[in-house]
């Protein structure tokens, strides 16, 4: 995200400062690489651009099955 | 490989039909487990009628989860790579702005607005951060000489 607004503020002449790096390590058990994510869209509710309206699970494993129970 | 039910809505076989959740299960414990279960029912007015569990294990965010009591003309994606996870996956910053206090207001504003608008178009507008939410967070920071560096 930095390197996306690098142009911005070139254009204002404003630096950033005072990296401070908070590493997956730091993170600690909320570091989880293996992490996905389950969206629910709703053109009524949400467009792919606005994220009130969607419901999403953000999760390590995530598995669909049917079920017969109906 | 994308499950089954995805690769059916994608193909649109449930044009027709609405999601509706008939038991959502949520266990947790202390961090050391958190599983969450939905059972959804998809259906038309005629033919279609099909229940599906989705099972979620090492559950760490959910939002709107009521949403889904009843959705017609919905679509279901399952994501690896989306903004939603960047936070998971990938190390942070804190940082501070310097040189704002050399802007104009109206400059600071359009600042703001080119900031947020960025952050809008590559996070797809989902994010845990909202940029335009904490604009006015992120004015007074910037317009405060001893202000705490802006987290992330």
């Amino acid at each position: 995200m930095i390197e996306l607004t690098e142009g911005i503020f070139n254009k204002y002449k404003v630096h950033l400062l005072n990296k401070k790096i908070r590493t997956g390590k730091q993170k600690g058990w909320a570091f989880r690489p293996n992490a996905k994510v389950v969206l629910f869209r709703n053109p009524f509710l949400s467009s792919k651009t606005t994220a009130f309206g969607q419901a999403y699970i953000v999760a390590d494993e995530i598995s669909i099955n049917a079920s017969n129970d109906v | 490989m994308k499950p089954d039910l995805i690769n059916k809505i994608n193909l649109g076989e449930y044009v027709n039909c609405y999601l509706k959740t008939n038991q959502i299960y949520i266990e947790n414990d202390a961090f050391n487990q958190n599983e969450l279960k939905l059972c959804l029912t998809i259906c038309d007015d005629e033919h279609i009628n099909e229940s599906w569990v989705i099972d979620l294990k090492g559950v760490s965010h959910y939002h709107n989860l009521l949403g889904i009591a009843y959705m017609p003309y919905f679509t279901i994606d399952l994501e690896d790579h989306h903004p939603l996870l960047w936070d998971y996956h990938y190390d942070s910053v804190e940082c501070e702005l310097s040189g704002t206090k050399d802007l104009e207001s109206k400059q600071m504003n359009e600042l703001i607005g080119e900031l947020a608008r960025c952050y809008q178009d590559n996070t797809y507008g989902l994010s845990i951060l909202n940029l335009i939410h904490y604009s006015r967070q992120l004015r007074l920071a910037m317009e405060t000489p001893s202000s705490q560096p802006i987290k992330k």
